[in-house]
């Protein structure tokens, strides 16, 4: 049987674990025999020739940006063949139970699949808002946050996917549905509504087209603050916050006032440990 | 999400526009399948009757006159629906037999009828979701879905119970106008 896998110079790409719908997501071996992830972008069809181009100038800038800060994906190397554009980051862990199969540590993942408790949720929540913070001090906004696009590598938080990033200020209304604030706003704004949402996830572990449903099952003065602050990011469709600084000064405080054994103790579901 | 009545959506349609088509479908592709079912199609087929319908509402789009006096939107679209299935299930017992065909026309109606009260309401739940504010819409399921206590859910936002009260009573109109205007 012929090989179908991807041509990539210096790269030998094993297994295919994730596809979008201009791209698919590879994991590669280097020279070294360093696992890396390979993100490729389609070049062959011309009908997506201008998202291709936006996209390559989005890693551009969020490359720069990143800087290795901890809490956004490095990115390692950007090239071209004949067929794709690529780029070479960290894999994320490995969330799958063995070894033999790979599945990459998303908080998707951690949401759908792992109890994890009011610690470990401001801690995600903290090491987002640091990531989010340093794009915006470089003028850029991610524009697609989401919990698909926060991946876990040595179980540290990181934003990746910035194909949508560019200018703060930029007007526009790109990004996923369900994260993506209602009309054109600024990629400032964005973030924060994504923000906000992500939060309302990770508390009412729902998917954030719920929103601004509380489960039935929820003691809520529990998580009356966490529901304040995804209000505040995301209530109107315009955010009431003016800066990741304003948003951390909230989550501090609600991570604090938190009564998170009422909901150990009231629902199964939601476990919470080391309290 | 854009919002329109039910009789906007078809008129809509006789401009051939896709955002038309999709809302049409996204409305109605549920409601559809829903009593195709009880027609008797099978769920391999639910698809081709969604099809069928709009194809016939296309067609018809163009001559579509909403008028109240003259009939209810909701029976406008039962008609369709029931003449499509009805066409269907002609054709697949012609190639069995054709004394199979059930008179099934009286105890649908019963059945249309609740399953269009059903669309109504989560319709008019989407609608009222997109319009108020995410905190009115809070206490509003909180109140009226999960049946909370109004103590409680005042204390949740920091409110008075009186404000609670007004905007559950406020929000409660809305829905019902929204009701209205749907259920044509």
């Amino acid at each position: 049987m012929p090989d179908t896998r991807p041509k990539i110079p210096n790269f030998t790409l094993v297994e295919e674990c994730g596809r979008g719908s201009i791209g698919s997501v590879w994991l590669a071996v280097d020279p070294d025999g360093i696992l890396r992830a390979i993100r490729l972008v389609n070049l062959s069809d011309p009908a997506n020739r201008e998202r291709i181009e936006a996209e390559a100038r989005a890693i551009t800038l969020y490359r720069n940006a990143a800087d290795h800060h901890p809490n956004l994906l490095d990115i390692l190397y950007v090239g071209r063949t004949a067929r794709h554009l690529y780029y070479v980051t960290e894999p994320a862990d490995n969330a799958a139970p063995s070894s033999c199969t790979y599945r990459a540590d998303t908080l998707a993942d951690r949401l759908e699949r792992r109890p994890y408790s009011a610690e470990e949720t401001r801690g995600y929540i903290e090491a987002l808002l640091n990531g989010v913070e340093h794009l915006h001090k470089n003028r850029l906004a991610h524009r697609d946050l989401k919990p698909e696009n926060i991946l876990f590598i040595r179980n540290e938080l990181k934003i990746a996917d910035p194909g949508l990033s560019g200018s703060i200020a930029k007007i526009s209304e790109s990004g996923t549905e369900e994260f993506r604030p209602p009309g054109r706003t600024s990629g400032e704004q964005a973030d924060f509504y994504a923000i906000g949402k992500i939060i309302y996830c990770l508390y009412t572990r729902r998917n954030a087209d719920r929103f601004p449903e509380i489960p039935e099952e929820i003691e809520i003065r529990s998580i009356a603050a966490w529901n304040e602050i995804a209000l505040k990011c995301c209530g109107d469709g315009a955010s009431s916050y003016r800066s990741i600084a304003d948003i951390r000064a909230d989550v501090r405080k609600a991570g604090s006032s938190c009564r998170w054994r009422e909901i150990l103790r009231r629902t199964g579901q939601y476990a919470f440990h080391g309290l | 999400m854009s919002f329109t009545t039910h009789p906007s959506v078809v008129r809509n349609l006789k401009d051939g526009r896709s955002e038309a088509w999709n809302r049409f479908f996204e409305l109605y592709a549920p409601l559809i399948r829903l009593h195709g079912k009880d027609c008797g199609i099978d769920d391999d087929s639910l698809d081709d009757l969604v099809q069928n319908v709009m194809m016939s509402v296309f067609h018809s789009s163009a001559r579509f006159e909403y008028d109240p006096a003259k009939g209810r939107f909701r029976d406008y679209l039962r008609f369709i629906i029931r003449a499509r299935a009805n066409d269907m299930l002609r054709a697949r017992y012609r190639r069995v037999n054709p004394q199979e065909i059930p008179a099934v026309e009286e105890c649908l109606d019963e059945l249309y009828s609740a399953e269009w009260e059903e669309h109504v309401r989560t319709e008019s739940l989407k609608k009222l979701k997109a319009d108020i504010l995410a905190r009115h819409y809070q206490i509003f399921h909180m109140l009226d879905v999960q049946n909370r206590k109004v103590r409680d859910v005042a204390r949740f936002f920091q409110m008075s119970e009186a404000s609670i009260y007004s905007i559950r009573n406020r929000t409660e109109l809305k829905l019902r106008r929204i009701a209205e205007q749907m259920d044509v």
